[in-house]
């Protein structure tokens, strides 16, 4: 009887639920406008925002003795706890730090600091003698908290009194005012002698007593703040706060830089740097990239024929190091034959090494394999006297695009000059950094260690005590595995010249072993320098000067490096 | 009730297959946990001693022979210990998890009810219209959009919304510099603001699924003879439409939810990873890339107890709502 | 997400009994009246040339650096360059054959593990299906995507990635056992049919039944499964190496996208490292899917798209019925 029902309430039951979803969502929308998604940038000077490298959420480690590298947190080291000695990593000059003064006994076995006066832990007690002490004991008792092997160098620290601290080293070391007074924090050992359990894993994240000028307010994975410490010993600085964030991936922190959401970061290299970010704000977004250390190709002086000098030297001379700085790897300069980064430690390298530049000639290359034992074959590639081919390949991070555009370009050039090589691109970087350490490679790209002087990259790329026999790691960067096996007996004097740069404090003895290890470089060919490493640095002058750069390089401007990162913040002043 | 204890002793069986792979997983893996964190080391003088030192700190102890390794495993997964994480050492993986896993949740509940709220009855209107233009330029359109990668679309959406039109945030689930987390209106408006992109992806990528599953089970239901019937009757086209046939056919099948399940599970660890969302799929993400394998073991432990779970609970809500299940035919 | 048509294991199989010719010519009718498997069809085959013939469309090497930084698409370049300066169109075309071979290869191991687990599982019954069938529903619950990551991240770590097979084989094991499920409710009904009966009455060997009875009734689930997990393979192979878990240094179409998030491609408005390859893909898997529906279209009638006539005659029908 009846008909279609054609006003039926249900008829109209989805456009209810479309009509209240999309109140739902207008209310979202509304939310939106409430809080903007642009940065306040009410760029009242006082908080500096600082990013040491974006990859991954802050951790919760604020222990001194772990650097932003080994999974500390920034500001652990330098902001909170601070050194005895600084040593200026980009000048080299030293100045007392939390040590007022230090001397060396006569042989160099015996380092002795006098502690500055008046300096007090952000709860009220001194800082004594014993603290420092107590400092370096513990990380003989946890050898996980001494990663930077102190207690190599070290016999035994002892307090005479308490603002005296006296360390009686094994060998006779120079460079012991660096690795002792500048690279190791003090802690408070009221506080960190009765924590409980492992102190390789305290946290040390509610109120961390320390003596440097920023205190801990706060931390999340996502954001770490400091407050200026206002009983600090030194100088007030002018940054109030700082705040860390955490920042995912580089593109996103160019992102924030520009936005101003930054001012400070420590990001890889992109070769878009000038659109995405100078280009921005010309006045104020720089950037400045100073050489670290330097790239180098290593041999493997294990595996025949890279033992062979003349081998290595045709090697040598088959690269064209000028094209390598372009594309990808713009920022990275032609290195000098010493290995010694220019233009920081001009001043160490020999003056007949000062402008000296690589050879780059076929015929060279003919003449050192000739001299080898190779000859051409049909293929116009090198084979060894009883006709077996060479080859060789050369290891490299794929995804580390510079190296991956340089290594292809060497390749590319040991193939013109008729040695055949492929590029072996490792899957990431612990695969590569297992085949290099344990000699599972023929050639590899990599870098050196960088140090404010050229014995730190030498003593890690040469001593022999680094190496190892073939299937066992080595240590340092002797990844080309340079010892008395391989070396035709020069390992005994680079070992010699090395012993002689730590034995004296003279600086003029100093540079000459220097410069006969840059002899050593040069004629031996222990490893092929290529470019230079640098320091990421990139800053806005939009709040804050008085930054490093290259016309005023009071320091190294990268903010991954302490305690030189706390020494740059204390130079900021506000922009307006 | 029988039929539930075996469902049950499977999805035990299930739970302890996905404990064991985990275990056996990352101990094929070459190297040992602590290599990814020793090679960042680089130091200058670092001793083997030292090497030793760390390692033992990561609890690597190859002296303990496999089986105890196993019980210890699943002793400490029964504890919620899973071990500690080396890209974010000393922090556990447990803890890492707790925060993140709230992110996903909350992702993946929005985008899972939204989605089907809207994708249902998309299809309900469209198996209806049956023949007209909807039926024939909607599923296409739906099936074109959800073959494309899921990750594609979510970057194509931070494109234009968040490059362009710079309408939404496209990063993070909250704004790290002005907010700071705690019950308060801005932290809530925030996560909300930075919440809407990637729900917005996950919903519009797993609409098709939706609606498409809809569609066909309207379309076996809309020939059975008791909506024949209804017609019959007089009733109105609506009345039909949700009191019978949309009724019977709303209960999807058991192997249907799951893989839905499954898929979105999928697409919000993808776009969690675009969009930088703080959850489980991006712990997982970063854990592959630093080679965390604590935090890549738990992670996956984590999204298969999820499923696992899920999956139970949603057999248990069927057999409430189908009785033929309860009476033990299929 | 990729989305098979889950439609009620009650379909009926277009069986390809009869001759060859027979078999050919039902096979190009089912194609080309179906619009959907048309489509399909023919996009999937527009790629399958053109990784074919890749060399001759393009002059590039799709490794070599050509130009300096990432270029507009421009005559040169159509659809621009890398950061590096590769040309794109030159790995999209070299890249198609990465990914058709990874996807296929993982598509076709999965299937026929699918199908010697869910055939003997529902032929052999008893035990053996016990034991299987908790396996399938095992893999079936573990979620795909975080295992297929955890397992080509060990592929990665230990440098294996580097053959792509390998890919195809983590691919495989995550992919097999929703269609092993399908097959075996489909064998277990076919189980219970007459001619079935019939063959084991007459004492033939069990495998002897499954290849010549049960079998050809099945090709087009078989067919149909196929064609969905090759699109679950593109879709989790392209995930895979966008995350990196690839051979990065090999251009495949997800390894373009890769490299594209890697060089922030995106923020800086560099949109041809993005748009071309994703097209790509979701057109492939586009295409594949609507073959799927086609099929299950051709083999459920009741999914056919109706002419209005019909839904006339009913509301007709239910006017006169209610108006009485």
């Amino acid at each position: 009887m009846t008909p279609n029902l054609a006003f039926s309430p249900h008829r109209y039951r989805p456009a209810i639920t479309f009509f209240s979803l999309l109140v739902v969502l207008s209310i979202m929308l509304a939310a939106c406008g409430g809080s903007s998604s642009t940065t306040t940038t009410t760029s009242h000077p006082t908080t500096l925002h600082v990013l040491s490298a974006p990859g991954q959420p802050n951790p919760d480690l604020f222990n001194s003795y772990f650097t932003t590298n080994q999974g500390g947190d920034f500001g652990a080291q330098g902001l909170l706890y601070e050194e005895l000695y600084f040593t200026n990593l980009y000048t080299g000059q030293t100045s007392p730090w939390l040590a007022a003064s230090y001397s060396y006994s006569s042989d160099l076995t015996q380092l002795t600091f006098h502690l500055r006066p008046g300096v007090k832990w952000t709860d009220g007690q001194p800082l004594t003698s014993s603290d420092v002490k107590f400092t370096f004991d513990l990380m003989k008792q946890y050898p996980a908290l001494d990663q930077n092997s102190v207690w190599a160098l070290l016999k035994s620290v002892d307090a005479p009194d308490s603002s005296t601290v006296v360390f009686s080293l094994v060998h006779p070391q120079s460079t012991a005012l660096f690795r002792l007074g500048d690279q190791v924090y003090i802690v408070p050992k009221h506080i960190w002698a009765n924590i409980s359990g492992d102190p390789a894993k305290f946290t040390n994240d509610k109120n961390p007593i320390g003596t440097g000028p920023y205190k801990l307010t706060s931390y999340s994975t996502d954001l770490i703040t400091y407050k200026v410490n206002s009983d600090y010993w030194g100088t007030k600085p002018q940054v109030q706060t700082i705040q860390v964030p955490s920042i995912k991936d580089n593109t996103t922190a160019i992102t924030e830089m520009i936005q101003g959401k930054l001012d400070w970061m420590g990001t890889g290299w992109n070769p878009d740097y000038n659109s995405l970010y100078t280009s921005k704000d010309p006045q104020h977004n720089k950037t400045w990239f100073a050489a670290s250390n330097t790239v180098m190709l290593y041999l493997n002086l294990q595996k025949a024929p890279f033992n062979n000098l003349n081998v290595r030297k045709a090697i040598n001379a088959a690269i064209n190091r000028n094209q390598l700085p372009q594309g990808v790897a713009q920022y990275a300069a032609v290195a000098n034959p010493t290995g010694v980064i220019i233009p920081t430690l001009n001043a160490w390298i020999a003056p007949q090494y000062q402008s000296m530049s690589f050879t780059y000639s076929a015929s060279q290359v003919g003449n050192y394999m000739q001299q080898a034992g190779f000859k051409k074959g049909s293929d116009g590639f090198y084979q060894n006297a009883s006709g077996k081919p060479f080859t060789m390949s050369v290891d490299v991070v794929n995804g580390w695009s510079d190296w991956d555009q340089d290594v292809q370009f060497i390749v590319n050039d040991l193939n013109a000059a008729g040695i055949k090589a492929t590029v072996n691109s490792e899957s990431g970087f612990t695969p590569y950094y297992n085949a290099i350490t344990s000699g599972n490679y023929d050639a590899a790209i990599s870098w050196t260690n960088s140090g404010p002087t050229p014995y730190f990259p030498y003593q890690a790329l040469l001593s022999s005590a680094n190496s190892a026999p073939p299937g066992k790691a080595v240590v340092g960067t002797n990844f080309e595995r340079w010892d008395s096996t391989t070396s035709n007996g020069f390992s005994a004097q680079t070992d010699k010249l090395i012993a002689q740069y730590e034995a004296s404090s003279d600086s003029n003895a100093q540079k000459q072993a220097i410069a006969s290890l840059e002899d050593i470089m040069v004629s031996q060919l222990p490893v092929l320098p290529l470019t230079v490493n640098v320091y990421w640095d990139e800053y806005t002058t939009k709040n804050w000067k008085g930054w490093p750069d290259a016309n005023n390089a009071y320091d190294a401007g990268a903010p991954y490096n302490m305690p030189d990162a706390a020494n740059v913040i204390l130079h900021l002043t506000p922009a307006s | 009730m029988r039929y539930l204890f075996r469902r049950a002793g499977f999805y035990l069986i299930a739970l302890w297959a996905a404990v064991t792979f985990n275990f056996i997983i990352p101990r094929l893996m070459p190297g040992d946990p602590a290599e990814a964190y020793i090679a960042k080391l680089q130091t200058q003088q670092i001793t083997r001693a030292q090497i030793d030192a760390i390692r033992a700190e990561f609890g690597v102890n190859p002296h303990v022979p496999i089986w105890k390794q196993y019980l210890d495993y699943l002793n400490g997964i029964l504890h919620g210990n899973l071990g500690i994480s080396t890209s974010q050492f000393p922090t556990p993986v447990g803890d890492i998890l707790k925060q993140s896993l709230p992110w996903t949740i909350g992702l993946v509940g929005a985008a899972l009810v939204l989605s089907f709220f809207i994708g249902t009855l998309i299809g309900i209107l469209i198996a209806w219209k049956r023949g007209s233009w909807y039926d024939t330029a909607v599923p296409p359109l739906l099936t074109f959009l959800s073959a494309i990668p899921y990750f594609w679309m979510a970057l194509g959406l931070v494109y234009i919304f968040g490059v362009i039109l710079n309408w939404f945030p496209t990063d993070s689930g909250y704004d790290v510099f002005n907010v700071s987390p705690g019950w308060s209106m801005d932290f809530i408006g925030s996560v909300v603001q930075h919440a809407i992109l990637p729900v917005i992806t996950l919903i519009i990528g797993s609409l098709a699924g939706w609606v498409l599953i809809m569609r066909n089970m309207m379309v076996t239901t809309l020939s059975e003879d008791y909506v024949l019937m209804a017609e019959a009757k007089g009733l109105s086209e609506r009345s039909v439409m949700f009191h019978y046939a949309a009724r019977n056919a709303i209960l999807p099948s058991i192997t249907s939810f799951s893989i839905a399940l499954g898929l979105i599970v999928s697409g919000a660890l993808l776009t969690e990873i675009v969009y930088n969302y703080p959850g489980i799929g991006y712990s997982l993400y970063k854990g592959v890339q630093s080679d965390d394998y604590a935090l890549v073991e738990g992670c996956f432990l984590v999204i298969a107890l999820a499923v696992i779970f899920a999956n139970f609970l949603f057999e248990l809500i069927y057999v409430f709502l189908d009785p033929r299940v309860r009476h033990g035919k299929k | 997400m990729q989305v098979t048509n889950i439609t009620n294991q009650k379909t009926a199989s277009i069986t390809f009994l009869g001759s060859k010719k027979d078999r050919v010519s039902s096979i190009f009718r089912a194609i080309t009246s179906n619009p959907k498997i048309a489509f399909g069809v023919s996009v999937v085959t527009f790629f399958v040339l053109i990784a074919i013939a890749a060399p001759l469309l393009t002059p590039y090497d799709p490794n070599a650096s050509i130009v300096k930084g990432s270029l507009p698409p421009s005559w040169a370049h159509i659809f621009g360059t890398t950061g590096l300066g590769q040309d794109i169109f030159a790995q999209i075309v070299y890249g198609a054959r990465v990914t058709l071979m990874v996807a296929f290869v993982a598509a076709i191991g999965s299937t026929i593990l699918q199908v010697v687990m869910g055939l003997s599982s529902a032929y052999y019954g008893g035990m053996v299906d016990e034991v299987l069938s908790l396996i399938i529903n095992v893999f079936l619950v573990l979620p795909g995507l975080p295992l297929t990551i955890v397992l080509a991240s060990l592929a990665s770590a230990s440098g294996a990635n580097k053959n792509e097979f390998v890919i195809a084989l983590v691919l495989l094991f995550t992919s097999w056992s929703y269609g092993a499920r399908v097959l075996r409710a489909q064998t277990l009904s076919l189980k219970e049919r007459e001619f079935v009966a019939a063959a084991r009455a007459t004492g033939e060997s069990s495998l002897l039944i499954i290849s010549s009875e049960i079998l050809p009734n099945e090709v087009s689930l078989i067919a149909s499964t196929f064609v969905g997990t090759f699109v679950y393979a593109v879709g989790a192979e392209v995930a895979l190496e966008f995350l990196g878990l690839g051979d990065t240094s090999r251009p495949s179409w997800g390894v373009i996208l890769y490299w594209a998030q890697n060089n922030a491609a995106l923020i800086v408005g560099k949109w041809w490292q993005f748009v071309p390859a994703g097209i790509c893909i979701a057109l492939l898997c586009a295409g594949l899917t609507f073959i799927n529906f086609g099929m299950d279209e051709l083999s459920n009638p009741r999914l056919r798209v109706e002419r209005p006539l019909r839904r006339h005659l009913i509301s007709r029908k239910s006017k006169a019925v209610a108006s009485r």
